[in-house]
Protein backbone atom coordinates (compact mmCIF):
# COMPACT_ATOMS: atom_id res chain seq x y z
CA UNK A 1 0.00 0.00 0.00
CA UNK A 2 1.38 3.68 -0.41
CA UNK A 3 0.48 6.90 0.94
CA UNK A 4 -2.62 8.51 0.19
CA UNK A 5 -2.57 11.62 -1.46
CA UNK A 6 -4.59 13.59 -3.13
CA UNK A 7 -2.74 16.81 -4.88
CA UNK A 8 -5.77 17.93 -6.43
CA UNK A 9 -7.16 19.07 -2.74
CA UNK A 10 -7.15 22.32 -2.59
CA UNK A 11 -4.56 24.19 -0.13
CA UNK A 12 -3.52 20.50 0.22
CA UNK A 13 -0.26 21.89 2.43
CA UNK A 14 -2.73 23.58 4.85
CA UNK A 15 -5.15 20.28 4.93
CA UNK A 16 -2.11 18.01 5.26
CA UNK A 17 -1.18 19.76 9.00
CA UNK A 18 -4.48 20.03 10.00
CA UNK A 19 -5.21 16.48 9.50
CA UNK A 20 -2.42 15.59 11.22
CA UNK A 21 -2.80 17.76 13.86
CA UNK A 22 -6.30 16.34 14.90
CA UNK A 23 -4.71 12.47 14.36
CA UNK A 24 -2.08 13.61 17.18
CA UNK A 25 -4.49 14.52 19.31
CA UNK A 26 -6.83 11.78 18.92
CA UNK A 27 -3.61 9.56 19.46
CA UNK A 28 -3.24 11.49 22.42
CA UNK A 29 -6.58 11.30 23.76
CA UNK A 30 -6.49 6.82 23.07
CA UNK A 31 -3.17 6.78 24.93
CA UNK A 32 -4.27 8.78 27.38
CA UNK A 33 -7.70 7.05 27.85
CA UNK A 34 -5.96 3.74 27.36
CA UNK A 35 -4.01 4.12 30.74
CA UNK A 36 -7.12 4.77 32.51
CA UNK A 37 -8.30 0.86 32.25
CA UNK A 38 -7.31 -1.31 34.94
CA UNK A 39 -5.24 -3.74 32.74
CA UNK A 40 -6.99 -6.75 31.07
CA UNK A 41 -4.09 -9.30 31.97
CA UNK A 42 -1.97 -9.04 35.12
CA UNK A 43 1.46 -8.43 32.48
CA UNK A 44 2.74 -5.86 32.97
CA UNK A 45 2.63 -3.02 30.03
CA UNK A 46 -0.49 -5.40 28.78
CA UNK A 47 -2.34 -2.50 26.62
CA UNK A 48 -3.92 -2.80 23.99
CA UNK A 49 -2.40 0.00 21.56
CA UNK A 50 -5.14 1.62 20.02
CA UNK A 51 -3.38 4.70 19.57
CA UNK A 52 -1.32 2.65 17.19
CA UNK A 53 -4.13 2.61 14.78
CA UNK A 54 -3.26 6.40 14.25
CA UNK A 55 0.17 6.07 13.65
CA UNK A 56 -0.84 3.08 10.80
CA UNK A 57 -3.37 5.91 9.19
CA UNK A 58 -0.87 8.73 9.43
CA UNK A 59 1.52 6.37 7.38
CA UNK A 60 -1.11 5.69 5.15
CA UNK A 61 -2.26 9.32 4.15
CA UNK A 62 0.94 11.52 5.18
CA UNK A 63 3.51 9.51 4.82
CA UNK A 64 5.99 7.75 6.62
CA UNK A 65 7.88 10.43 8.31
CA UNK A 66 4.95 11.81 9.81
CA UNK A 67 3.82 8.76 11.32
CA UNK A 68 7.22 7.85 12.69
CA UNK A 69 6.79 12.26 14.15
CA UNK A 70 2.94 11.06 15.12
CA UNK A 71 4.39 8.23 17.36
CA UNK A 72 7.37 10.20 19.45
CA UNK A 73 5.20 13.06 19.47
CA UNK A 74 1.91 10.98 21.21
CA UNK A 75 4.16 9.41 23.77
CA UNK A 76 5.91 12.23 25.28
CA UNK A 77 2.73 14.26 25.41
CA UNK A 78 0.57 11.09 26.45
CA UNK A 79 2.73 10.54 29.23
CA UNK A 80 2.80 14.11 30.08
CA UNK A 81 -0.70 14.52 29.99
CA UNK A 82 -1.19 11.17 31.68
CA UNK A 83 1.30 12.65 34.62
CA UNK A 84 3.49 9.32 33.79
CA UNK A 85 6.20 11.30 31.97
CA UNK A 86 9.32 10.88 34.37
CA UNK A 87 8.61 7.52 35.68
CA UNK A 88 10.39 4.75 34.31
CA UNK A 89 7.51 3.53 32.52
CA UNK A 90 7.56 6.63 30.13
CA UNK A 91 11.10 5.61 28.67
CA UNK A 92 9.72 2.07 27.84
CA UNK A 93 6.71 3.45 25.93
CA UNK A 94 8.83 5.89 23.95
CA UNK A 95 11.12 3.51 22.69
CA UNK A 96 8.15 1.00 22.41
CA UNK A 97 6.31 3.26 20.24
CA UNK A 98 9.53 4.54 17.98
CA UNK A 99 10.73 1.09 16.97
CA UNK A 100 7.17 -0.15 16.42
CA UNK A 101 6.40 3.00 14.17
CA UNK A 102 9.46 2.14 12.22
CA UNK A 103 9.21 -1.92 12.42
CA UNK A 104 5.56 -0.19 10.71
CA UNK A 105 7.03 2.12 8.45
CA UNK A 106 9.67 -0.50 7.15
CA UNK A 107 6.63 -3.14 6.84
CA UNK A 108 4.31 -1.11 4.71
CA UNK A 109 7.32 -0.13 2.67
CA UNK A 110 8.92 -3.40 1.66
CA UNK A 111 6.18 -6.05 2.86
CA UNK A 112 2.80 -5.04 2.09
CA UNK A 113 1.86 -6.58 -1.06
CA UNK A 114 1.77 -10.20 0.59
CA UNK A 115 1.12 -8.92 3.86
CA UNK A 116 -2.30 -6.62 4.52
CA UNK A 117 -2.71 -3.63 7.68
CA UNK A 118 -3.21 -6.67 10.12
CA UNK A 119 -0.20 -8.41 9.55
CA UNK A 120 1.65 -4.91 9.50
CA UNK A 121 0.04 -4.13 12.65
CA UNK A 122 0.79 -7.40 14.57
CA UNK A 123 4.67 -6.99 13.38
CA UNK A 124 4.35 -3.51 15.11
CA UNK A 125 2.46 -4.70 18.24
CA UNK A 126 5.16 -7.48 18.81
CA UNK A 127 7.90 -4.69 18.01
CA UNK A 128 6.55 -2.83 20.88
CA UNK A 129 6.29 -5.42 23.14
CA UNK A 130 9.70 -6.99 22.90
CA UNK A 131 11.51 -3.22 22.61
CA UNK A 132 10.10 -3.05 25.90
CA UNK A 133 11.59 -6.10 27.27
CA UNK A 134 14.76 -5.24 26.06
CA UNK A 135 14.97 -1.59 27.05
CA UNK A 136 13.09 -3.28 31.00
CA UNK A 137 16.44 -5.57 30.94
CA UNK A 138 18.88 -2.91 30.17
CA UNK A 139 17.88 -0.08 31.94
CA UNK A 140 16.33 -1.47 34.82
CA UNK A 141 16.57 -4.92 35.90
CA UNK A 142 19.10 -7.17 34.88
CA UNK A 143 17.59 -10.79 35.35
CA UNK A 144 17.29 -13.26 32.69
CA UNK A 145 14.12 -14.10 33.91
CA UNK A 146 12.47 -11.19 32.80
CA UNK A 147 12.56 -12.93 29.01
CA UNK A 148 10.26 -15.04 31.07
CA UNK A 149 7.86 -12.79 30.07
CA UNK A 150 8.56 -13.45 25.82
CA UNK A 151 6.04 -16.39 25.71
CA UNK A 152 3.27 -14.11 26.98
CA UNK A 153 4.90 -11.12 24.93
CA UNK A 154 3.99 -12.46 21.72
CA UNK A 155 0.99 -14.09 22.34
CA UNK A 156 -0.20 -10.20 23.63
CA UNK A 157 1.53 -8.53 20.86
CA UNK A 158 -0.41 -10.76 18.12
CA UNK A 159 -4.10 -10.18 19.82
CA UNK A 160 -3.33 -6.61 20.33
CA UNK A 161 -1.97 -6.54 16.73
CA UNK A 162 -5.05 -8.21 15.46
CA UNK A 163 -7.42 -6.37 17.05
CA UNK A 164 -6.04 -2.59 16.18
CA UNK A 165 -4.93 -3.88 12.77
CA UNK A 166 -8.79 -5.18 12.11
CA UNK A 167 -10.01 -1.59 13.34
CA UNK A 168 -7.94 -0.23 10.91
CA UNK A 169 -8.56 -1.81 7.79
CA UNK A 170 -12.11 -1.46 8.52
CA UNK A 171 -11.83 2.68 8.62
CA UNK A 172 -9.71 2.75 5.98
CA UNK A 173 -11.79 1.03 3.43
CA UNK A 174 -14.38 3.00 5.05
CA UNK A 175 -13.05 6.47 4.38
CA UNK A 176 -11.62 5.38 0.62
CA UNK A 177 -14.81 4.25 -0.21
CA UNK A 178 -16.03 7.98 0.99
CA UNK A 179 -13.22 9.76 -0.21
CA UNK A 180 -13.87 7.97 -3.75
CA UNK A 181 -17.52 9.15 -3.55
CA UNK A 182 -17.27 12.37 -2.77
CA UNK B 1 -21.18 -14.75 13.51
CA UNK B 2 -20.74 -16.40 10.10
CA UNK B 3 -21.17 -12.61 8.63
CA UNK B 4 -18.51 -11.73 11.26
CA UNK B 5 -15.93 -14.41 10.04
CA UNK B 6 -16.49 -13.61 6.09
CA UNK B 7 -16.03 -10.02 6.73
CA UNK B 8 -12.09 -10.92 8.90
CA UNK B 9 -11.55 -13.46 6.17
CA UNK B 10 -11.87 -10.74 3.98
CA UNK B 11 -9.46 -8.20 5.76
CA UNK B 12 -7.22 -10.62 5.86
CA UNK B 13 -4.47 -11.39 3.24
CA UNK B 14 -2.53 -14.81 2.75
CA UNK B 15 0.17 -12.85 4.40
CA UNK B 16 -1.55 -11.92 7.51
CA UNK B 17 -2.17 -15.22 8.31
CA UNK B 18 1.49 -16.09 7.51
CA UNK B 19 2.03 -13.87 10.33
CA UNK B 20 -0.22 -14.89 12.58
CA UNK B 21 0.87 -18.85 12.35
CA UNK B 22 4.91 -17.72 12.42
CA UNK B 23 3.94 -15.73 15.54
CA UNK B 24 2.15 -19.10 17.12
CA UNK B 25 5.10 -20.73 16.21
CA UNK B 26 7.70 -18.43 18.14
CA UNK B 27 5.19 -18.19 20.75
CA UNK B 28 5.49 -22.35 21.30
CA UNK B 29 9.46 -22.01 20.86
CA UNK B 30 9.64 -19.39 23.42
CA UNK B 31 8.25 -21.33 25.78
CA UNK B 32 10.34 -24.00 27.17
CA UNK B 33 12.75 -21.10 27.96
CA UNK B 34 10.02 -19.90 30.56
CA UNK B 35 10.69 -23.30 32.37
CA UNK B 36 14.53 -23.04 31.74
CA UNK B 37 14.67 -19.80 33.90
CA UNK B 38 11.92 -20.73 36.54
CA UNK B 39 14.04 -23.82 37.40
CA UNK B 40 17.65 -22.49 36.74
CA UNK B 41 16.93 -19.75 39.44
CA UNK B 42 15.30 -22.11 41.80
CA UNK B 43 17.48 -25.16 42.13
CA UNK B 44 20.04 -23.50 45.13
CA UNK B 45 19.35 -22.91 48.42
CA UNK B 46 21.87 -20.96 49.97
CA UNK B 47 22.96 -21.34 53.99
CA UNK B 48 25.17 -19.10 56.07
CA UNK B 49 26.22 -19.08 59.39
CA UNK B 50 26.84 -15.67 60.92
CA UNK B 51 26.87 -14.21 57.09
CA UNK B 52 29.95 -16.54 56.18
CA UNK B 53 28.33 -18.92 53.57
CA UNK B 54 28.58 -23.08 54.65
CA UNK B 55 26.03 -24.87 52.11
CA UNK B 56 25.17 -24.41 48.86
CA UNK B 57 22.29 -26.91 48.52
CA UNK B 58 20.99 -28.95 45.59
CA UNK B 59 17.27 -28.91 45.45
CA UNK B 60 17.37 -31.64 43.40
CA UNK B 61 18.10 -34.47 45.75
CA UNK B 62 16.54 -35.42 49.01
CA UNK B 63 18.70 -35.33 52.14
CA UNK B 64 19.08 -33.37 55.62
CA UNK B 65 21.94 -31.03 56.89
CA UNK B 66 23.08 -30.44 60.06
CA UNK B 67 24.66 -26.47 60.91
CA UNK B 68 26.29 -26.21 64.14
CA UNK B 69 25.89 -22.72 65.59
CA UNK B 70 26.12 -20.66 68.49
CA UNK B 71 22.91 -21.85 70.15
CA UNK B 72 23.04 -25.29 69.05
CA UNK B 73 22.50 -27.48 66.15
CA UNK B 74 20.18 -26.66 63.15
CA UNK B 75 18.58 -29.41 60.73
CA UNK B 76 17.67 -28.80 57.06
CA UNK B 77 15.82 -30.76 55.61
CA UNK B 78 15.45 -31.09 51.28
CA UNK B 79 12.73 -32.92 50.17
CA UNK B 80 10.88 -32.47 46.42
CA UNK B 81 12.77 -29.54 45.69
CA UNK B 82 11.88 -27.66 48.90
CA UNK B 83 13.84 -26.62 52.14
CA UNK B 84 12.63 -26.40 55.57
CA UNK B 85 14.24 -26.17 59.13
CA UNK B 86 13.12 -29.44 60.58
CA UNK B 87 14.68 -28.74 64.40
CA UNK B 88 16.76 -25.57 65.43
CA UNK B 89 17.10 -24.32 68.88
CA UNK B 90 15.36 -21.18 70.21
CA UNK B 91 12.01 -20.63 72.12
CA UNK B 92 9.84 -19.52 69.13
CA UNK B 93 9.91 -21.81 66.95
CA UNK B 94 9.76 -19.30 64.07
CA UNK B 95 11.69 -20.67 61.21
CA UNK B 96 10.17 -24.21 61.51
CA UNK B 97 6.63 -22.32 62.13
CA UNK B 98 7.68 -20.93 58.18
CA UNK B 99 7.62 -24.16 56.35
CA UNK B 100 8.47 -25.17 53.34
CA UNK B 101 10.05 -22.86 50.74
CA UNK B 102 10.95 -23.29 47.19
CA UNK B 103 10.93 -19.91 45.56
CA UNK B 104 13.94 -17.46 44.34
CA UNK B 105 13.47 -14.27 46.97
CA UNK B 106 12.21 -16.63 50.32
CA UNK B 107 14.32 -16.98 53.53
CA UNK B 108 14.37 -19.00 56.54
CA UNK B 109 15.58 -17.79 59.27
CA UNK B 110 16.75 -18.77 62.68
CA UNK B 111 17.60 -16.38 64.77
CA UNK B 112 18.89 -17.51 68.01
CA UNK B 113 21.57 -19.59 65.84
CA UNK B 114 22.69 -17.21 63.43
CA UNK B 115 21.29 -19.66 60.42
CA UNK B 116 19.58 -18.28 57.45
CA UNK B 117 18.48 -20.33 54.41
CA UNK B 118 17.98 -18.50 51.07
CA UNK B 119 16.90 -18.89 47.65
CA UNK B 120 18.76 -16.99 45.04
CA UNK B 121 17.25 -14.98 42.78
CA UNK B 122 14.52 -12.22 41.78
CA UNK B 123 11.41 -12.76 42.94
CA UNK B 124 9.91 -10.90 39.93
CA UNK B 125 9.43 -7.61 38.33
CA UNK B 126 9.97 -4.44 40.71
CA UNK B 127 9.37 -2.25 37.99
CA UNK B 128 5.40 -1.36 36.52
CA UNK B 129 5.41 -0.34 33.23
CA UNK B 130 2.68 1.34 31.30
Amino acid sequence: MTPYTRSTLPEAWLLKRILFAALLALGIVLYVLEGFFPPLVPVPGAKLGLSNILVLFTMLFLGYGAGIFLAIARSILGSFIAGTLFAPGALLSLAGGLVSALVVALALKKLCPPLGLVGVSILGAIAHNVTQLVVAYFLFVQISGLFYYLPFMLVLGLISGLITGLIAVYLFERLRRELELA
Amino acid sequence: MRELLRTVSRYLTWGDYLVIALVLLGTAATIPLLHQTAEASGRWAIVRLDGQIVHQLSLAQDYEVTVTGPAGETVIQVQNGRVRVLRSPGAQEICMRQGWIHKPGQVLICLPNHVTIEIPGDSGVDAISR
